[in-house]
């Protein structure tokens, strides 16, 4: 997943996973070879951030390239409509939807593809779009939380948010509902355990995990409508 | 009120100041721009209220004892449509909804016919920012006597319209009743212009509102208002406001804490296409018409900053450097009794130390502003928890008048206390200036880990003195940082002594859902464990037996009721590799009492399989958001208890990330169950932090039962813990 190419010497990734919430535990330790961007940073003696830069795929990419570039046309389907853009290929599409084309429904957490608050669906399929470059989404079909529902309908995955109230600040929402809305495109029947492994990616700062969770067991029990005040 | 936050308020006694929340600032006059009321509500009446003095200023605005003004709070609409304003804002934490249920309770209206106004300082009237728990208890009877003012206006003018006695008129569903058979009188009639001579009118200040016993909006199940926008991706919030040409900006940060840029060539930057660069002292930021662009830009520029870095103590050696820069004054100490005496005389003394590490709210949306300026006119859309606190942030650092700049809050992604302050607002506002554009920064996760401020860390030193018969007779509890909310003793000990020490804490610190609640909470609840296990007594029975209040013993008789608590300690005797605790607390007028049970995995670490938590905060408003803001803040609670931490190293954070700060996610949600105790007859207070503080007590107790080893730092690291 991560790209290799240039000439530097190894860097040690670990990565950390938690099972439930047991603490943490080493699962593997990776050792990815030639990270340009790393050897880059660590010449550099003064870089423009504090922390350790996040290892972002995407800003690994984007940094090995000159800083010049010219602005290439996309094109791309969006939300069911051809679109045409003129950007820096290098940009995530989270910025070229959120600062070219409006569409500000698809939100920014975190950049390294950890809170998935930037989900839309590439070709039907969730895809963090922080980690996404423009240039990547050309020629694909893609669909934001905008160009859910019909005729002012809802889709069934937002109208069960709606129904269990699984949200609170509802910053994480689109995301959440982009990467169910995904799931039950591919498998109509996709049930309780592979949803809650999917949204185990995203994160709800606000932890309002309990009614998360109630949207998707009614989404594996076939999604029965329930009354609600609006 | 000292800026050490020890002096007890005088409006409600319960509330411990926060020294974090206390803010020196300017006294801030409201004016009200009148331009501005007719461009958002246009034609209709503005109603205004007599507002006194807002209580919770010390801790959500600034300055206090402002005397009692005028200020618009309603505006009714030909339609019949009625606006409430309110400088509260929304973070999630569910004040819109309930503000507007408030509203439509006294003006007896369907929640669909209120609208919400909150935090814009060009409207309404100014009732603090929002912190410490204070909507509830204070903004909801604020707008609730100005809706019941209106209805009473109502009312009144029905009454002289159609010659009726007043006191025979009532009012439902927004139309007056008990008028003449055919005759009509709402509010929308209110608007109307044969009527406006009726209103000029002083409203009465003692207008009595509704009794919690017949309440049929408010304590009723009320879904989030804005619900539909959320779930459609329409919601705009601060990081999704769009204005006209607007730019993006990003910002030079120092590479470690108290680095000073001695040098920075900006030249290759200002040849860059469409890009504004800016050196202001410290300040150096980049405009760009993307952020991408701002951001090569900036990158570009750092390449060749240099800068002089500044000594900076480690995480490692955080809890020695807390202590050893502790405050030797003894001016914050409270004693009742005297527990030195106590101390001498006792059968058995315990003493331990407790550590609770810097933690961060991290919302899911950062920190994020735009800001615009038009003929020496701000405006600033941006996401605080404290518009007025913003707006005079941006007075003092642009040199201008207040009446000059406007802040709106559109409703934020999160807060949890990590929202009080305006830095990203002033940023932008620069830019901006320079750029001569609108400008927009969203910081980064990273920034926002490493630039926003944190919950503060803490050493707290507790000692317990037993008699012979295990009656608890001296308590001492001392805090070093972390604050002294909640550290006063809830049981009944005759001698006791809690003292909060001021430190030179090396993080840039602030509020947080509880904030030191929590650490008090954890050191005096696990201790309260210690001592019970070395009077040999059951820990629920321990604390009875040095009865807290009654409304405390209530959540911790309902909250050990439902786990089931006598068998289950009972039991787990002879159990092996799981346990149970428990812990219980009080704070912002509010009480809570959590069960927690634990297991340790075959590999020797553990997991939270279930909590039970009891709560009660008066007379529930809305059921559905305070089970929401209950279950929400034990999820939290996870976070901090198990797994969150900030670590730093010369300057630098070494986990500015959500890939290495793990906050709590779908899986780590234990089974959870919430009582939640109706008490109808006592005012209703806030109910967004206090459910916190419970759970990690409760986890660190429950692990003592299960290993027999003693939790005392937070977070509950696997190392610390592990059974011999």
């Amino acid at each position: 997943m991560i790209e290799s190419g240039g000439q530097s010497s190894g860097f040690l990734i670990v990565i950390f996973i938690f099972s439930g919430n047991d603490g943490i535990k080493i699962k593997s330790k990776i050792t990815i070879k030639n990270q340009k961007l790393i050897a880059t940073s660590s010449r550099t003696p003064v870089t423009p951030s504090l922390a350790g830069r996040s290892v972002s795929r995407y800003h690994h990419r984007c940094r090995r390239r000159p800083v010049l570039a010219m602005n290439k046309t996309i094109e791309f389907k969006l939300n069911g409509q051809s679109q045409r853009v003129s950007s820096d290929p290098r940009r995530t599409l989270l910025d070229v939807l959120r600062e070219d084309l409006q569409l500000t429904g698809t939100k920014y957490g975190c950049g390294e593809g950890q809170c998935r608050a930037c989900t839309v669906l590439l070709d039907g399929k969730p895809v963090a779009s922080c980690q996404t470059s423009i240039e990547e989404a050309g020629g694909h079909s893609l669909e934001t939380i905008e160009g859910l529902g019909r005729d002012g309908q809802l889709d069934p995955v937002q109208e069960v948010f709606l129904q269990e109230q699984a949200l609170q600040c509802g910053y994480c929402v689109p995301g959440l509902v982009m990467t169910l809305v995904g799931l039950r495109r591919a498998n109509a029947r996709v049930n309780e355990a592979e949803m809650v492994d999917a949204l185990n990616r995203h994160i709800c700062r606000c932890c309002g995990y309990v009614n998360i969770l109630k949207a998707v067991r009614r989404l594996a029990s076939g999604s029965p409508k329930k009354e609600v005040v609006r | 009120m000292n800026p050490h936050g020890h002096s007890r308020p005088t409006e409600m006694e319960f509330t411990e100041p926060e020294r974090y929340e206390l803010h020196e600032g300017p006294f801030y006059h409201f004016e009200i721009n009148r331009r501005e009321f007719v461009g958002v509500l246009g034609a209709g009446i503005l109603i205004s209220v007599a507002m006194p003095a807002v209580a919770q200023r010390a801790r959500g605005g600034g300055g206090g004892g402002r005397p009692v003004t005028l200020a618009e709070r309603l505006h009714i609409a030909p339609d019949g449509v009625v606006t409430v304003m309110t400088s509260k804002v929304e973070v999630g934490q569910g004040s819109r909804t309930q503000l507007t249920q408030a509203a439509a309770e006294e003006l007896t209206l369907p929640v669909a016919r209120v609208r919400l106004i909150m935090a814009d300082t060009a409207m309404g009237p100014d009732d603090g920012g929002t912190a410490g728990s204070r909507t509830t208890p204070s903004t909801v009877p604020a707008i609730r006597k100005a809706c019941a003012a209106a209805r009473q206006l109502l009312i009144d003018t029905a009454a002289s319209a159609f010659s009726a006695d007043a006191k025979s008129l009532t009012v439902r569903d927004g139309k007056v009743q008990g008028l003449p058979a055919g005759k009509e009188f709402g509010y929308a009639d209110l608007a109307a212009e044969s009527h406006r001579e009726a209103l000029k009118r002083e409203v009465a200040p003692n207008v009595s509102v509704s009794d919690a016993a017949q309440w049929t909006i408010l304590g009723v199940e009320t879904p989030r208002v804005s619900g539909s926008d959320i779930v459609g991706g329409k919601h705009r919030y601060p990081s999704d406001i769009i204005r006209p040409g607007m730019l993006y900006g990003k910002i030079l940060r120092a590479p470690s804490f108290g680095a000073q840029l001695l040098r920075i060539d900006l030249q290759a930057t200002r040849a860059m296409e469409g890009v504004t660069a800016v050196q202001d002292g410290d300040f150096v930021g980049f405009a760009a018409p993307n952020s991408f662009a701002a951001e090569q830009a900036r990158d570009t520029a750092a390449k060749g900053a240099e800068w002089k870095t500044k000594a900076h103590p480690s995480s490692d050696e955080l809890y020695t450097h807390l202590r050893t820069t502790a405050s030797s004054g003894r001016s914050g100490r409270n004693v009742k009794g005297t527990p030195e005496d106590a101390f001498k005389t006792a059968a058995k003394k315990l003493r331990e130390s407790y550590h609770i590490a810097y933690i961060q709210h991290a919302p899911m949306e950062p920190r994020a502003a735009v800001a615009e300026w038009k003929d020496d006119q701000l405006t600033v859309w941006t996401g605080s928890q404290q518009p007025a606190r913003v707006r005079g942030d941006l007075a003092q650092a642009f040199r201008i008048g207040q009446d000059k700049i406007r802040v709106i809050v559109p409703d934020t992604g999160g807060g949890f206390g990590g929202k009080h302050s305006g830095e990203v607002a002033v940023e932008a506002a620069r830019l901006a200036k320079a750029a001569q554009k609108p400008v927009c920064i969203r910081w980064t996760r990273e920034e926002e880990f490493t630039w926003a401020y944190f919950r503060p860390a803490g050493v707290i030193d507790v000692a317990g003195a037993l008699d012979e018969t295990g009656k608890l007779i001296g308590w001492e509890h001392v805090n070093f940082n972390s604050g002294a909310s909640a550290i006063a003793m809830p049981y009944a000990v005759a001698n006791s002594a809690t003292e909060f020490k001021n430190c030179d804490g090396p993080l840039r610190s602030g509020s947080y859902r509880a904030l030191a609640s929590t650490a008090n909470a954890f050191a005096r609840e696990s201790f309260m464990d210690e001592l019970a296990a070395a009077a040999g007594v059951d820990p629920l029975q321990f604390r009875l037996s040095h009865p807290p209040s009654d409304r405390l013993r209530a959540v911790l008789i309902a909250a050990t009721d439902r786990f089931g608590w006598k068998k289950e300690w009972k039991n787990n005797s002879t159990r092996q590799k799981t346990g149970v605790g428990l812990a219980c607390g009080t704070e912002k007028g509010s009480y809570v009492a959590t069960c927690a049970r634990v297991e340790i995995n075959p590999d020797g670490s553990y997991k939270v399989v279930s909590a039970v938590t009891a709560f009660e905060c008066g007379a529930i408003q809305n059921p559905l958001n305070l089970q929401a803001q209950v279950d929400g803040c034990v999820a939290m609670g996870l976070g901090g208890a198990l797994r969150e931490e900030m670590r730093f190293k010369d300057g630098r954070m070494l986990n500015a990330s959500f890939r290495q700060y793990r906050v709590p996610r779908l899986k780590d949600l234990p089974e959870l169950d919430t009582v939640l105790l109706n008490r109808k007859d006592l005012p209703s207070v806030g109910a967004g932090e206090t459910p916190i503080i419970g759970i990690a007590p409760a986890i660190a107790n429950a692990l003592f039962n299960a290993v027999q080893v003693r939790i005392r730092s937070l977070p509950i690291r696997n190392d610390q813990f592990r059974p011999a």
